[in-house]
């Protein structure tokens, strides 16, 4: 409010204790070891030296503490900054000869006033003027109203084209040529602020932005540090807060039903948790949460996915031209990053949806704020839905989930931060009593990160993740055939990542990475001691994963940038296992086993070896447009089994053996970026082609199942993917939003000696996932300053079924012939859906604020088509006969939805 | 289990659309189907021979697409060879009786073309033991005119049997008849009215093996039939209103087939085929693989397979429901041929009639 400053200065100036100024204060530095004294110490011994004035509350400066050390010609300005950093006060600089202390909470643009010519910042000692052309200038951006670093935010100095993104802690580096420049600094959702500095030497700076409207606290805080090379492409990159602007299902932000609008990113189907990259399965995406890798992303088969909305910081995707850091998936590496918790004060945040409701709380844990804490939890109330339906079947039906996150940073130092994640889920459904489907996922990761000088970070992560599978066929009459069924994968890894930095025209990354796996891929178990079951297992499957990588970024002018990266991967299938021999001659069958192998436990039964070549390629046609290009090739070692064409939870994960070899991806990639209007619209086309090979197809009606020679039910295929993807994006301004276009191919042959290996006689065919046409447009207005209105519409090719040409009759039912595989392709999918949301209270002291979120999920209730297929049609003496077509829609109306969010 | 999945969120139904749907189907030729089964049985022994239609395709006038004149021959695996008889249009018939434990293979030739299966081994002449009959209560939702489910339940019989399933001969088929008995009582001198009515299953082919993961050799108390016992539900509107009706109860007319592997396969994918609901998890649909190939041209495709199928035929009296402890069944030894449906106005039962 326009009062609050003048109220707070009289009642300053009356109250304060204060001392004479006879300097400049900008000119001002200070040096030496401040140990283990108060700020009201700290300020009286610069004010005696100095003979500056200060005015303060001392109450409020004897409770901050000072132990700090300043280098000689520490700009005074910069050593309160640091100071300060934790604190709840910031400072004010009046007339250039007094400091004013003052509350965070009370002060909105103190620091600096965006936009006056007369405010310039001096950043160095004066006298140290014309000694250097270039200095460092290294800051942190931070959010204005409770101090929170900004990952992700923009320091850009327009007139040389050079700027930095913010990295961990919200912290930047960048180097510039010596004298006046005017930075803009920049944050989606926040109004940008331009600050004149006059850069003399190296120093620092902290910028504060505000958001554009007071809308619910959007809590952004550190992850882990993420380096994105200057020449990199196919990139997505999506926020919390965009994540939560979206209109979704029963109101609960998605974080991958946000990611499928990004250009090139498909959704398998609606509601499927899945999502098909470039044309690529699902599987070969690789989901990596705080750097753990993730084996199912989703809660009620599709549903929801797995990741809390208000745990999530940001999710970068890349499609193509993959950091030679990333492996093991041939399509994509999503990574997301979680919150660490708010370091300021404890906070308390949710919603409460249809389906769902969920609850973060997160905080300091120590007075000094070193660590922090973020505990997240979600759970359902869908059973009642369940008992609604007048049905037998349904009433001893259950369907529920919940998970659990954690994160827990601790700043070991000045340059050293340690960040502990753990998350938990679970679902449970069971059909009639007869079926009992529960799945969990269990993953944590240890970060650490260690600056071991100004130009040299560190980075090790250890990572566990587990995913299990449990199925109960429980039959009403015949109890001793009830069976438990197991399946999944367990992985522990381990990277360490070393970062070097030579100025701006060189860096390097380089490390290694270590992941052992093991698979369960079926085992069966009684489920009762009267049960005639007996154990039987697939053999665990055991894998070692080694790889290790360099990356190096080149500046060689200031248009050109590259990096140049390599990995090489091996995999090792360990014992203990036995593998058969198939006769040569015959299609791989079990009655074509001519012999066996075994191998001992961890002994090497195969192994799996390639370099992985990436390169990209940055040229800057002008200030704002930049023609890129890349090269990658990947290995993965690991796939999903599955003949569904959707991501089902029974899925299994094998990894590669004596019969299976890895999919190697070759990709190649060019675009055209440009920005407008000052970056506030980006706008970029890409073109992409690649190749795949050692693809997996399933042979007709394969049994995947307890399948002890999945070899002998699987065909290998090559297969190709290309496409053009547009994309343009407004970042600034009441109404912003996005517009992603696509088209795009994916075929597939197999050519196979054997006509049970073969598909449609060895014919190109499209892939599932080949969806020529897909059209994303996202949209977000401010009405007011209170109200937001939200809407998406989706367009997209349907996808490539297989549907029956001919029927015939046999044994008195008909029967039907299908077409060759892929043959037809199922209706467009298009859907509009709104959102308008209310923010409850504008009022920055009020601690409770709400928002009530109203939306409209497929606002004209088109009958989407989600499969196509046939139904025998019941005849009149009740006997099922006929072959219909089909056609099947998962949410056929318009379906609205209330979600209340909150923070305290 | 993936079928199950289907169900997973069913509870979605009632927010989620199913429509006819009509394809732009491109127009294929029609494709030779071969049904053959052998058997142990000669009477059962049967070799259908004619062409799938479209599947937009008008099913009556496509019916009578039979194949004629073609030379059928099944051969064992000495070589030695007997010829099929076409005793109707596409219809042939083999007088063979094939002998558990030996191969045999199906050749056909038709239209310049040949066609010829894998070798099959007869199994063992099935057996099941233990028929029994318990009562038994089936709940259900049936709908009102208005929409409003009601929760209905009905009394019915449940035929239970145990069967071995043993290394030589796990895999079995059932074919159940079961034909409704039932009588209009008149006052003497006036005979009575025998009426009868058969009932065939057309659903899923009851295909049944050893449980997996299991270590049993038999399946005990399987269900081989339920039977109901409100006859008004059973006969035509007509009829209903007959007076002085009684229900009698039930013959039930078993074919027991003793599969090969693959032929039991075979009919798990025929099942798969007809209890695919398209929805979510649905798996990718699988093409019905046939063992019978054009070695002429390769390029050929061939519908159908060549069962080689043991076979055991039996039949049972399964009485209407009246005592909930006694419900008087037994095993017979007619096999009087049964027309499907007809009544017959005389003092004495048909020759098949079977009574409490």
């Amino acid at each position: 409010m326009w009062y609050i400053k003048p109220c707070y200065f009289i009642f300053l100036f009356l109250i304060a204790n204060s001392v004479q100024a006879q300097q400049k204060v900008s000119t001002l530095t200070v040096h030496g070891d401040f140990v283990n004294i108060s700020l009201l110490e700290f300020v009286e011994l610069v004010g005696n030296e100095h003979q500056i004035s200060f005015y303060y509350q001392p109450e409020e400066l004897e409770s901050i503490q000072v132990n700090h050390s300043f280098k000689k010609n520490t700009p005074l300005t910069s050593a309160l900054e640091v100071i300060l950093e934790t604190s709840n006060l910031s400072f004010l600089i009046i007339l250039d000869n007094a400091v004013v202390f003052i509350p965070k909470s009370g002060k909105m643009d103190f620091r600096f006033d965006a936009g006056t010519n007369s405010d310039i910042l001096e950043i160095g000692d004066p006298l140290n003027r014309g000694r250097t052309n270039r200095a460092l200038l290294s800051g942190k951006v931070i959010d204005g109203k409770n101090g929170e670093p900004f990952i992700g935010a923009v320091v850009y100095l327009a007139e040389t084209n050079e700027g930095a993104t913010t990295g961990k802690n919200g912290e930047f580096e960048i180097e510039l040529p010596v004298g006046i420049h005017e930075l803009m600094i920049s944050y989606m959702g926040y109004i940008d602020r331009y600050k004149k500095i006059d850069l003399i030497e190296d120093g620092t700076l902290t910028i504060e932005l505000f958001e554009e409207s007071h809308t619910i606290d959007e809590v952004t805080v550190v992850g882990q540090s993420r380096y994105v090379s200057r020449s990199q492409m196919s990139i997505n990159k999506i926020s919390s807060k965009e994540i939560k602007s979206l209109p979704v299902l029963v109101g609960e932000p998605d974080v991958i039903k946000s990611i499928v609008l990004m250009p090139g990113i498909q959704s398998v189907g609606e509601l499927s948790a899945g999502f098909n990259v470039r044309g690529g399965n699902t599987d070969q995406n690789l989901v990596l949460m705080n750097g753990a890798p993730v084996y199912n992303t989703s809660h009620l088969f599709g549903f929801f996915s797995m990741i809390n909305p208000d745990a999530i910081s940001d999710a970068i995707i890349y499609k193509g031209g993959m950091p030679s850091r990333f492996g093991g998936r041939v399509s994509s590496v999503m990574d997301i990053t979680l919150n660490e918790g708010n370091q300021d004060h404890l906070k308390l945040q949710g919603g409460l949806g249809l389906i769902n409701s969920r609850v973060t709380l997160e905080g300091p844990l120590t007075r000094n704020k070193k660590i922090t804490f973020l505990l997240g939890a979600r759970s359902t109330y869908s059973d009642w839905l369940l008992k609604q339906i007048k049905n037998t079947q349904f009433d001893n039906s259950s369907a529920s989930f919940y998970d659990m996150n954690a994160t827990l940073n601790i700043k070991l130092g000045q340059n050293s931060t340690l960040e502990m994640m753990g998350y938990y889920s679970e679902d449970d459904f069971n059909f009639g009593a007869n079926d009992f489907y529960n799945y969990s996922n269990s993953i944590a990761s240890i970060n650490w990160d260690h600056n071991f000088g100004p130009n040299v970070i560190g980075h090790w992560v250890i990572t566990y993740s587990k995913y299990d599978f449990n199925y109960i066929d429980s039959d009403e009459f015949f109890k001793q055939y009830d069976y438990h069924l197991f399946t999944g994968i367990e992985n522990v890894g381990t990277n360490y990542t070393l970062s070097a930095h030579a100025g701006d025209i060189y860096s390097m990354q380089l490390g290694g990475q270590a992941k052992g796996y093991v698979i369960s891929p079926g085992e069966v178990t009684p489920v009762n001691d009267n049960s005639s079951i007996v154990n039987e297992q697939v053999a665990n499957e055991r894998a070692l994963e080694i790889s290790s990588f360099i990356n190096n970024d080149f500046d060689f002018s200031a248009n050109l940038t590259a990096t140049a990266g390599l990995r090489f991967s091996n995999f090792y299938t360990l014992g203990e296992a036995t593998e058969y021999i198939y006769n040569e001659n015959q299609s791989k069958r079990a009655d074509n086993i001519v012999d066996s192998l075994f191998f001992p436990k961890n002994s090497v039964i195969k192994r799996f070896y390639g370099l992985e070549p990436r390169l990209s390629l940055k040229y800057g046609l002008n200030e704002a447009a930049s023609l890129r290009w890349s090269y990658q090739r990947v290995h993965q070692y690991l796939r999903q089994i599955s003949n569904t064409s959707v991501v089902s939870p029974a899925d299994y994960w094998k990894a590669c053996d004596y019969h299976i070899d890895p999919l190697i991806s070759d990709q190649i990639a060019l675009g055209y970026f440009r920005d407008f209007k000052g970056k506030s619209i980006e706008a970029s086309a890409e073109i992409y082609y690649k190749k795949l090979k050692n693809l997996v197809d399933y042979k007709n009606g394969a049994k995947l199942v307890m399948n002890h020679t999945i070899e002998t039910d699987v065909i290998k295929a090559h297969g190709y993917a290309y496409g053009l993807e547009l994309y343009i994006k407004k970042s600034k301004g009441r109404l912003n939003g996005w517009l992603s276009y696509t088209y795009s191919r994916a075929m597939q042959q197999t050519n196979n000696r054997f006509k049970e290996e073969s598909i449609n006689n060895d014919r190109v065919y499209p892939s599932v996932y080949d969806k020529p046409h897909d059209l994303s447009l996202v949209a977000n207005y401010q009405i007011s300053r209170r109200w937001r209105l939200s809407g998406n519409f989706v367009f997209f090719s349907g996808r490539p079924t297989t549907l029956p040409e001919q029927k015939y009759r046999y044994k008195g039912r008909e029967m039907v012939y299908y077409s060759d595989r892929n043959k037809y392709r199922m209706p467009s999918y298009h859907r509009f859906d709104i959102s308008i949301t209310l923010d409850e209270n504008l009022k920055k002291k009020r601690m409770w604020k709400g928002s009530w979120t109203f939306s409209i999920y497929n606002l004209y209730g088109r009958n989407n088509p989600y499969s196509v297929y046939f139904l025998r049609e019941s005849s009149q003496n009740g006997n099922a006969d006929m072959f219909t077509l089909f056609k099947y829609s998962v949410i056929g109306v318009p379906f609205p939805s209330l979600t209340y969010n909150f923070s305290f | 289990m993936r079928h199950q999945l289907a169900y997973i969120i069913i509870f979605l139904s009632f927010i989620a659309c199913e429509e006819v749907y009509v394809a732009r189907l491109d127009n294929s030729k029609p494709h030779l189907v071969i049904d053959a089964t052998i058997t142990n049985e000669p009477e059962q022994n049967i070799v259908n021979l004619y062409r799938s239609y479209d599947f937009y395709g008008d099913r009556i006038k496509n019916a009578a697409n039979w194949v004629e004149g073609a030379l059928v021959i099944i051969q064992d695996e000495f070589g030695n060879e007997v010829v099929a008889e076409e005793t109707k249009k596409g219809n042939y018939w083999v007088n063979v009786s094939a002998k558990p434990g030996l191969k045999y293979r199906l050749i056909v030739t038709t239209n310049g073309e040949t066609y010829e299966s894998d070798y099959e081994t007869l199994p063992d002449t099935p057996v099941f033991k233990s028929f029994r009959v318990i009562p038994d209560t089936i709940e259900e939702y049936v709908f009102y005119p208005t929409g409003e489910p009601v929760l209905q339940t009905d009394l019915v019989c449940r035929s239970l049997i145990d069967i071995p399933v043993k290394d030589n001969l796990p895999y079995h088929l059932f074919e159940v008849t079961l034909v409704l008995e039932y009588l209009i009582l008149r006052p003497p001198p006036r005979p009575p009215v025998f009426l009868w009515k058969t009932f065939h299953d057309r659903n899923l082919f009851d295909v049944i093996s050893l449980p997996p993961y299991n270590q049993d050799d038999w399946i005990n108390g399987y269900t081989l039939c339920i039977t109901r016992n409100k006859l008004e539900e059973l006969i035509s509107f007509d009829d209903r209103y007959r007076k002085n009706l009684k229900m009698v109860g039930w013959i039930v007319c078993v074919d027991h087939f003793g599969l090969t592997e693959k032929t039991f396969q075979h009919f798990e994918v025929l099942n798969e085929q007809m209890q695919a609901t398209g929805k979510l998890f649905d798996p990718v649909y699988p093409q019905i693989e046939s063992n019978i190939r054009c070695t002429s041209n390769p390029a050929k495709n061939v519908i159908g397979f060549f069962k080689l199928n043991s076979c055991k035929k039996r039949r049972f009296f399964v009485e209407k429901l009246v005592d909930r402890d006694t419900i008087v069944n037994y095993e017979t030894q007619n096999y009087f041929n049964i027309p499907f449906s007809g009544e017959l106005e005389q003092p004495n039962p048909p020759d098949f009639w079977l009574t409490p």
